[in-house]
This record gives structure tokens, sequence and C-alpha cells, in this order.
């Protein structure tokens, strides 16, 4: 993780709750994130990875928030709501290609 | 599933509090929204009894938020976090930088560090050789023991031959064998005349008992033995081999020319073995039944052999000891010797075991002084440095380096000061071994060979520098990062840590207190040297040479015509070479280890009272040679010499106290004495020479009589005393020239001046007194800079108080005062602290004083006058500088 951050690459968890956020579209929040992360891909986030990985695409710039309004269910407290910002789309994509490339071609592979 | 009122989720108290103090502001609210939104589902699930869980996982992820943002992880971007070990790296070096910036208070402490640990390390070098070092050649020494009877007074003394064989059958030993050392003449290879060479008369299963591996060659066998005096054989020491032959093996199967008679070597001893104890310093060993000497006495009653005994596995020294006794019972000795000692491993006589420690205790007592003044002195140091970068690490913290980086930063200081004062103590005690190794350090011990700075000494002196540089750079890196940001960032240059500054007062109270220690120590020394340089010796060391030889010694000992003959012609040669104004023999020389007791009383009184003395065998020319005066009667007469009085006509010269002793007023010359030993001999006093101090500086001049050379037997060795009137240096080769010229195969040895013999004698107080005054002038330099160091630093702190005592009407001399009784302080508590521990250090010297008493005023006056005017001296610059603050100036600030 810290050799990509480092190269302002993408972590494992930081493209899966990105790409997580993009599927969600205006419904992306912390509990859907991992709602989703969970059903889709099988993988049981903790709630705190959750929040930490969204606080630091945060600060990275790759997503944008805002509270969104209150509702009962929530206890009357707002939720956080993101939207992957257009940095987030390219950071996603460049680690796509960085992993992409680095992948035997089939061409290449002995036979 | 649509909410209803009753169902509007509260979340747990405890949560909502974990919550509320720890998640970041901007995620607090959502959070609590998250957390009651997921219980919310559960409730509708009827999922039950989570509610822990929860308050958990609430914990954790606020936590992991708050690590984010506190920690480094919060400049987020490319290359924001740099690896600790790259932080580690930077604090190392960030450590070296603020070293060199402040190069006196390094170097001061790199200084201190040297000179302590250095010290430390060459006297523990010294001590691991001098006791601890193997012997080569000896398996399993702890195996061995070595036996001696032992008297009911508690001195030892070697067994005879007889009592090797009786106490072989002791179950518990393996085996025991013998030895005894003596001296041997060596034909040089090159037809050069000889050399003096020490030599072992051993048992043949001597070698068995070591179990040493020869380095070529064989061990003596029984059948050697068995032999006798026909098998002319000896095994050399490997130096001794490759020094005669120029190796080992080419030493073996040549003949010897020892004593004049031809030996065959057999063998090599493992390199390195000179004897199975660790002063040892013999090359030749041969059976003991080749000792042809006429002297040789083979009666239960001649004790000369120690015995060396080798457990069997498992028994223990007690029932070796147990069995000893009880064959001792059956041997029907008599009371003198009521025990059979038995010591483990191959002890060294008590005598110079005792020296030893005793030597060492002190040294070590001052060692341990000094390393506790260089522990004192280093803290002080890096505390100052800590103390004076209070600014630097507030501004550090506030532009967010956490309290652990700034501890690290200290405490590299402190690493790099201990591997570099580790580095070059080892050198500084390389220089200190090889100045020790060159001085006689105990007295009368033959010089030690080349010390060698051991391996585990070597760790020991690097884990010391570094347990004392962290340990002292600990102290700064706990208090001084303890820095309060506001406080020190208002205050930056300026300072203010009252606790900080008692603990350096209380550091430089323990150096003065150490200091203080050394110096009464390094006084009451000295004044005891200079006590002894006036003790009135009784005859005249300058310009006298002297040198030994031994006619009568060795495996084929010359008789005593020979001997008698060698030393007549001697005498006269040496009598008549130029630069020789008198010359005499005697049988001790003044402060020589060995020395002749005896014991007489008046002849004519009845129930006179035997007096015991001190005696000497002198020959005509001896008191003249010395210097003593004839007081009454006369010197011996040539025709006197080497006569043996056994018929009677027996002659003595008794000293004025001995004199006084016997005869009380009344004139000695012409009066008789019944003499002990030997016993019932009757001899008439025919002079009275002055009193001397030959054996101790100590006391009143020893009761000693002297009667003339061979008289009642000859001992086989002499030493010629002579007068020079050219320079020692220009008789010297003269006398060796007369001494080949009677007897190539004889030469002389311990050729020297008396004053360099009384020099050796004075050798090891002589060390002592230096070693104790070159540590306490150490100690007074480091407490002075230690306590301007302090003092300075202080009125850099107090600048501003003194500012406005000085803007409201204080004088500046009040100002100065206020310094010198800061430092009146520490050395009034130093001083009462450093007399209550130089009372232990005093008591670890008293058998070294001499002609003061422990309590000597004078040293004492004198210690505590040295360390008080140093002080001042100390602190006065500083008390200057702070009178002449300007205030307006200060307060501008």
């Amino acid at each position: 993780v810290s050799s990509f951050s480092d190269k302002g690459l993408l972590g494992e968890l930081e493209q899966l709750v990105l790409l997580a956020a993009l599927r969600l579209a205006e419904n992306a929040y912390a509990v859907s994130i991992r709602d989703e992360i969970d059903a889709r891909a099988g993988i049981a986030l903790s709630r705190s990875s959750v929040y930490v990985t969204l606080d630091r695409l945060d600060r990275k710039g790759y997503v944008r928030s805002w509270l969104g309004e209150p509702t009962a269910e929530r206890g009357g407290k707002a939720k956080r709501c993101f939207e992957v910002t257009a940095a987030g789309r390219r950071a996603l994509s460049e680690a796509e290609q960085a992993v992409a490339s680095l992948r035997p071609s089939p061409s290449r592979s002995p036979r | 599933m649509a909410p209803t009122d009753r169902s509007r989720p509260s979340l747990p108290p405890l949560t909502r509090r974990i919550v509320a103090w720890l998640a970041p502001r901007h995620w607090r609210e959502s959070i609590l929204g998250d957390l009651a939104e997921e219980q919310h589902r559960w409730r509708a699930d009827g999922t039950p009894g989570r509610s822990a869980r929860l308050a958990v996982s609430a914990l954790v992820a606020c936590a992991r938020l708050q690590w984010e943002h506190r920690s480094g992880r919060a400049r987020v971007g490319p290359r924001q976090h740099a690896g600790r070990l790259t932080a580690t790296v930077a604090e190392a070096r960030g450590a070296l930088r603020s070293l060199r910036t402040r190069p006196g208070t390094s170097l001061l402490a790199l200084l201190t560090l040297t000179l302590g640990i250095g010290v430390t390390t060459s006297v523990f070098s010294l001590a691991h050789w001098l006791m601890f070092r193997p012997i080569p050649g000896v398996a399993s020494p702890e195996s061995l023991v070595t036996v001696r009877l032992q008297s009911k007074d508690g001195s030892t003394f070697p067994t005879s031959g007889h009592d090797v064989t009786d106490l072989s059958s002791a179950s518990a030993l393996v085996g025991l064998a013998g030895f005894e050392k003596t001296v041997l003449h060596v034909a040089r290879p090159d037809g050069l005349g000889a050399m003096r060479v020490n030599g072992e008369y051993v048992n043949v299963n001597y070698f068995d008992i070591l179990e040493q591996r020869l380095t070529t060659g064989r061990r003596f066998t029984a059948a050697d033995a068995a032999a006798g005096p026909a098998t002319n054989i000896v095994i050399v020491s490997d130096d001794f081999a490759r020094a005669t032959f120029g190796q080992a093996e080419a030493a073996q199967g040549h003949a010897l020319l020892i004593d004049e008679g031809p030996f065959q070597i057999i063998g090599v001893a493992a390199m390195g073995f000179h004897g199975p104890s660790r002063t040892d310093d013999t090359d030749i060993w041969m059976p003991v039944t080749l000792k042809q000497s006429a002297r040789v006495d083979d009666s239960r009653t001649a004790l000369f052999l120690t015995l060396l005994g080798r457990l069997k596995s498992g028994a223990t020294v007690e029932e070796a000891a147990s069995q000893l006794e009880a064959i001792r019972r059956t041997q029907g000795r008599g009371s003198a010797h009521s025990h059979y000692s038995v010591e483990t491993g191959l002890a060294a006589p008590t005598w110079q075991r005792k020296g030893l420690l005793e030597t060492f205790d002190l040294v070590w007592g001052v060692s341990a002084l000094l390393l506790l003044l260089t522990c004192a002195n280093v803290g002080n140091l890096l505390l100052a440095r800590a103390s004076e970068r209070t600014g630097e690490f507030a501004t550090r913290q506030a532009l967010g380096a956490s309290r652990g980086r700034l501890m690290v930063g200290v405490l590299f200081e402190a690493l790099w000061l201990a591997a570099a004062g580790g580095a070059l103590a080892v050198l500084a005690a390389r220089l200190v071994t090889d100045l020790l190794e060159r001085t006689v350090i105990i007295r009368n011990m033959p010089p030690l060979g080349h010390v060698e700075i051991a391996w585990p000494v070597l760790g020991i002196a690097v884990a010391a520098s570094s347990l004392v540089a962290v340990a002292t750079g600990l102290v700064p890196a706990l208090v001084g990062s303890r820095v309060d940001l506001l406080c020190s960032l208002k205050t930056i240059g300026r300072g203010h840590s009252p606790g900080r500054r008692r603990l350096r007062t209380a550091l430089v109270v323990a150096q003065v207190a150490v200091t203080l220690t050394l110096s009464i120590g390094g006084f009451l020394l000295l004044r005891s040297m200079l006590a002894r340089a006036r003790v009135p010796l009784g005859f005249h060391p300058e310009a006298v040479l002297a040198f030994s030889l031994d006619p009568g010694i060795g495996v084929n000992g010359g008789t005593a015509d020979h001997e008698i003959a060698y030393f007549t012609r001697l005498l006269d040669d040496v009598r008549h070479a130029p630069g020789v104004a008198a010359a005499g023999l005697a049988w001790v020389e003044p402060f020589k280890p060995i020395g002749g007791g005896g014991a007489l009383r008046a002849a004519d009184r009845p129930n006179a009272a035997e007096v015991t003395t001190d005696t000497n065998m002198i020959s005509p020319g001896f008191f003249d040679a010395l210097g003593i005066p004839v007081l009454a009667g006369r010197d011996f007469t040539p025709h006197e010499l080497f006569r043996s009085d056994q018929g009677g006509g027996g002659v003595v010269i008794l000293n004025a106290a001995l004199a006084r002793a016997l005869f009380g007023g009344t004139a000695a010359v012409g009066q008789r004495v019944l003499m002990s030993y030997p016993e019932g001999r009757v001899r008439e006093v025919v002079g009275v020479v002055g009193d001397t101090r030959t054996r101790t500086l100590g006391g009143p001049p020893a009761l000693t009589y002297y009667e003339p050379f061979g008289q009642s037997y000859l001992m086989g060795w002499g030493t010629v005393h002579v007068r020079v009137t050219q320079p020692a240096s220009a008789v010297v080769p003269t006398i060796r020239a007369i001494v080949h010229s009677l007897d190539p195969m004889l030469p002389a040895y311990d050729i020297e001046t008396l004053t360099d013999s009384l020099g050796r004698y004075l050798a090891e107080d002589a060390m002592l007194m230096r070693v104790t005054v070159a540590f306490a002038l150490v100690a007074l330099v480091l407490a002075a800079v230690g306590l301007y160091g302090v003092l300075a630093r202080q009125i850099e702190e107090r600048r501003q108080e003194f500012g406005v005592r000085l803007a409201l009407g204080a004088r500046p001399r009040a100002v100065g005062r206020l310094v010198t009784a800061e430092a009146a302080r520490a050395l009034a508590v130093g001083t009462a602290l450093g007399l209550v521990a130089s009372a232990w250090l005093v008591r670890l010297i008293a058998s070294r004083l001499f002609g003061v008493t422990k309590a000597d005023p004078v040293a004492l006056l004198g210690a505590v006058g040295l360390v008080m005017t140093v002080t001042f001296v100390a602190a006065l610059p500083v008390a200057r500088r702070a009178s002449r603050l300007d205030p307006a100036d200060v307060l501008r600030r």
C-alpha cells in the first residue's frame, strides 16, 4: 500500500471504495459503500477501514463529500455523502493501467 | 419498512460518548448516523444484542481516524509520510550535526569518556591479566590443587621429597607432582659466556599432572626417574627453544651445557608455558632426581617441593584435604606443621595474592570514583546541551515532531559520543596498559611481560561506554523532551526549568564530593611519599652499584672451596678496577625480598633475653661501600672472611640499636654473644656500626648483626656492593668484563645502583600515588568545567531576574554574590559528602600511608583548600559577567 501511495497510486482498499462509490453514484455513503463491497465482491470490510479510506481519499481530493438530509432511521443524524471526483477517476484508471501493463501478455507468454 | 416513532433508534450511551469524544469533528455526526442506521437495521431484522460490538467498532473507527489525523499521515500526497527508518537516519545525522555545532562541549564530553573509560579499562585489563588469564599448557586448571604444609600461625611451607610419595596414595587424587625453583647457568650457543635461566626441578609426572601437550618431543617418564642422575635430560620452554635455536622443533635432541654439564633436550613445553603460576618465568625443567648439589638434603625436614595435585573426577577439595590429613597423622611429623593446606587451582603464594588484591582494591576504588565522575560530567554536559536546546525542541514540537523523535535525537547524541569515546578509550587503554606494563607495580614481582587487552575486556569497555552515555543521555532526553510548548515558545532563549537546574546542581555536588575524596587520597599518598624520601637510611645509596652472582647454585653447584676462591678473586679484581672506591660482598642487598633473620643473646649475662634480629653476612669493605660508619671497634679483617667458626673464634659486628638492646649503656666491643643459629656458637663483638633501614622504611631501624661472609655457612650466592667514583654506566662494562674473565659460564645479574633498587622497592607506592594524584587532577579539571557550565547556564536563565534586580538598584557586587553563593552552596554540600566518602577511600589506602595519620590535617585542609580554590576560580568569571549585565539591555529583550 505504501509504495502505491508514495507514487500517488491507489491502494487496494482505495480502489474498492472508489469503485463502490462510482457504482452507488449519488447514494454513496459509508454504510452503503461497505454493503456494496460486501454484496458484490464478497469482502467484509471493517467499519473503521471504510471510514479511514474515505477520509484519506477525501484529503487526497479523489472524492468530494457533503452532508445529506437527516432521516429518522438515522436517529435524526445527517449522512455524509461521497462523490468520486475527476482526479479520483483518473487515479482509478491509472491504477488499472499500471496493473494491466504488468500482466503477462498472451502473445509473449512462452509456448 | 416504514419507520415508526416508537422504533426511532437511540444509540447506547457508551457508543455515543465514544464517538462524541473521539471522532474528528467533521466525521462526528455522520458516524453517529451510520451507527444508528445499522442498529435500526438489526432491530428490524431481529438480530439481537450487538451493542457491545457496535461500541468496539465505533471505538476502533474513531481511533484510526484520529491516528490518521494526528500522525504524519495527516499530510497526504506523494511522499508525504517518510519511512520510520528515514526519520531515524535523519535524527542520527541531526545528532551528529548538533554535536559539531558545539565542538567545545562535545570535545569535553569525549575527553571525559576517553579518560574515564580508558583508565578503567586498562586497570581492568591488568587485573584480568594478572588474576584470570588462562595459563597456557595447563589443562582443566579447575581440577588442580596446590598442596602446602601449613603451620599454626598460617604461614605455608613446601614439602619434602618423601611427602610426595606418602601423599600420592590419597584416592581422591589422580596423582601429585612436586616442583622446586632453581637458577641455572646455560652456555650461550654462540660460545659467548652464559645466561642465567630460571629452572624448575620437577617430579617426572609433572607434565602428566598438568596434562600438557608438548610442542614437540616427549614428557619425562618413570624410567627417567629410575635412571637417576645418570641420564641428563631436560624439557625447555617454547620461547627458550625459539630464542636459542630459532625454531621450537630444532631444539629437540640438542645438547645444552648447563652448569658445565651436558644435558639433552627431550621435549619442548607447550607454547607460552613458563610454569604453573601466572607469574612464573621458568624456561628449563629437569627431573628432581638430577639434583646433584652437594647441599641436597634428602631428609623429611628438607622442605623444598611445592605440590601440585590433580583431583579425580567427582572428588572434592575437602575429600582430598581430609585424606591428606589422615596420611599426615601417620607420618609422625612434629607439631610445627599443623596440616596440609589444599587450595583449588594454581594458587599463587599467599603473600603475592594479598599484595595483588590490596593493590587492585585500591586502584579499583579510585577507578570507580573516576568512572562516577565521568558519568556525572558527561551527564552534566549533555544536560546542559539539552537545556540550551529547549527553544529548538519547542519549535520542532510545534511543527509536529513527536516527543519520541526528540528523545531519539538526544539518545543518538549520546550514542555517537559513546561510540567515539569508546573507540578512543580503547586507544587510551592501550597506552595506559603499556605504561603500567613498563612499571613494576607489585612489589618485587618480575616484570609483567605483555599484558593484553582481552576481548571480553574490550566488550566490557564498549558496553560501559554505551551504558554510561545512554544512561547520561537518557536523563536529558526524559527531562529535556518534557517541553511545555507554550511556555517554551514564549521563553525561547531564556528557559525556566528549575527541575533540570536542580539535577545539574546535584551532579556538580557529586563532582565536588568525588574530587575532594580523590584529592584527600592524593594528598595523603603524596605526603607519605615525601615522608618516605625524608627517612634517614643510615647509608648512602647513591653511587653504589650492586650485582649478584651465584657460583654455588645449579645442578653441578660448585664446592665451598670453589665458591670461596671465586669470590676472593672477584673482590680483589673489582677493588682494583678503575672508578671503584670501595667494594664489599654481602649476602643480602638492601631492599631485596630475600633476607636473613637471626636471634642471639648476651653470652655472659645470666637470664639475658633472646633478641630477634636481622642479619647479613658481609666481607670487609661492605661498610665502606655503603657509607655505614663504624662507631666503635673495627670492620672485619680479610683473615676473618670465609673462615668457618665451627671450632670457635667467631666474630660479629652489631649495629648501635642491637648493642643497646643487648648491653644497655656498657660498651659492646669485647663482649660475647650466644647465637641461636647456628645454635650454641659463641662469638665476640668486634665492632659497632651505625643503624640502617634496609628492609622497610617504617619504624625504628631494625636490630641487626653482621658476621663475616661464610662464617656460619655459604649460601651459594652473593651480591657485590661497589662504591663508584665514575658514573655507574661507565663502570658496568668493566665489571662485566671482570666477571666474564673469571668464569664465562657464571654471569652477573641484577646489576643496578642502590638508588634504582630503592626506587623499585618504592615503585608500587609511587605508582599508586601517581595514579591517585593524576586522577585527582583530572577530577579537579572536570569539576571546574562542570561547575562553570552550570553557573554560566544559570546566569543565562536568570538574566531577567538579575536585570530587574540591577534596575531596582541592586549593586553589581550583590548580583555577583548571588552567583558565588550558588557555587558556595554546591561546594559546602559537596565538601561534606566528600569528607564522608574520603573516610572510605582512606580506609583502602590506610596500609599505604607512611608518616601521616589517616586524618592528617595538612592533607585534609590542603585538599579542601584546593577544591575550594578551583571552585571559586571556576565561579569567578561567571560572577563577574553577572554583575556586568546591562539592566537596560536585559529588560529591553
